[in-house]
C-alpha cells in the first residue's frame, strides 16, 4: 500500500470519526437552542470554525496511527513517502469527485434557499455536502487504487 | 466503448535482467513499487515518459517492452 493510498484509507476514518463530531457538538447545541436568532449563524459559525481545526488535528492523527500501524504491520523499515505519477492522477480523479458532490451541495443550498428554507438549515446542508465531498475524494482514491484505471 | 489492450513484458524482462525485483525498477524510474506492481498487472498504463525510463532501465526499444492491441472495429 503506498503512502498516498494509506492516506485515502485515514481520510475515510477521519471523516467518519468527523462526522460522528460534529453531529454530536451540532445537534447538542442546537437542540439547546444555541443557534436561534439573529446571532445564532454567527454562532454556528463559530462552532463550526473550531469544528474544522478540531477536524484538521484529528486527521492528522489518523494519518499517523494508520502509519505506524501499517508500518508495524508490513514490517517497513524504511517509510516511503514518494508521489509519483499514478498517486497525481487517482489523486485527480478524487478531485472531480470533490468538486461534483461540492457543487451539488452549493447548487442544492441555493435551490433550498430559493424554497424558502432557514438559513440554518442552508448551512448545515453546506456542511455536510463539504463533508461529503471529502469522502467522496477518499472513496474514489481508495477505489481506483484497488481496481485500477 | 472497449479500452485498447496495452500489454507489457516487464515481469519477464525483469527476470530476464538478473530477477529484478519491483522495488530495484521502481527505484530506478522514481516511482512506487506499488505502480510498478499495476502496470504490470495492466492497472495502469503509464506516461509515455515513464513507458521510455522503464524501456531504457532494461535497455529495450519500447515496442519491446510495451505492446498495443487496439480495439478490433
Amino acid at each position: 500500500m503506498s503512502f498516498e493510498e494509506r492516506n485515502a484509507v485515514s481520510g475515510i476514518f477521519a471523516c467518519f470519526v468527523m462526522w460522528a463530531i460534529m453531529l454530536s457538538v451540532l445537534l447538542q447545541k442546537t437542540a439547546a437552542g444555541l443557534f436561534e436568532g439573529a446571532a445564532g449563524p454567527m454562532l454556528w459559525a463559530r462552532t463550526v470554525l473550531w469544528l474544522i481545526l478540531i477536524g484538521i488535528a484529528v486527521a492528522i492523527v489518523i494519518t499517523i496511527l494508520i502509519n505506524i500501524a501499517y508500518a508495524i504491520l508490513s514490517g517497513e523499515k524504511k517509510p516511503n513517502f514518494l508521489q509519483d505519477e499514478r498517486d497525481t492522477m487517482i489523486g485527480l480523479r478524487g478531485t472531480q469527485a470533490t468538486l461534483l458532490v461540492l457543487s451539488a451541495g452549493i447548487v442544492g443550498a441555493i435551490v433550498m434557499l430559493a424554497f424558502g428554507a432557514a438559513i440554518l438549515t442552508v448551512l448545515n446542508f453546506i456542511l455536510a455536502s463539504c463533508a461529503l465531498s471529502s469522502f467522496a475524494s477518499d472513496l474514489t482514491r481508495l477505489i481506483l487504487y484497488r481496481r485500477g484505471f | 466503448m472497449a479500452r485498447p489492450k496495452i500489454t507489457n513484458q516487464i515481469r519477464r524482462l525483469r527476470f530476464d535482467a538478473d530477477e529484478m525485483t519491483q522495488k530495484d525498477l521502481a527505484e530506478a524510474v522514481g516511482v512506487t513499487r506499488q505502480t510498478i506492481m499495476a502496470i504490470e498487472n495492466a492497472k495502469y498504463f503509464p506516461s509515455l515518459e515513464l513507458a521510455f525510463q522503464i524501456a531504457l532501465v532494461f535497455q529495450k526499444p519500447l515496442d519491446q517492452v510495451f505492446q498495443f492491441e487496439p480495439n478490433p472495429a
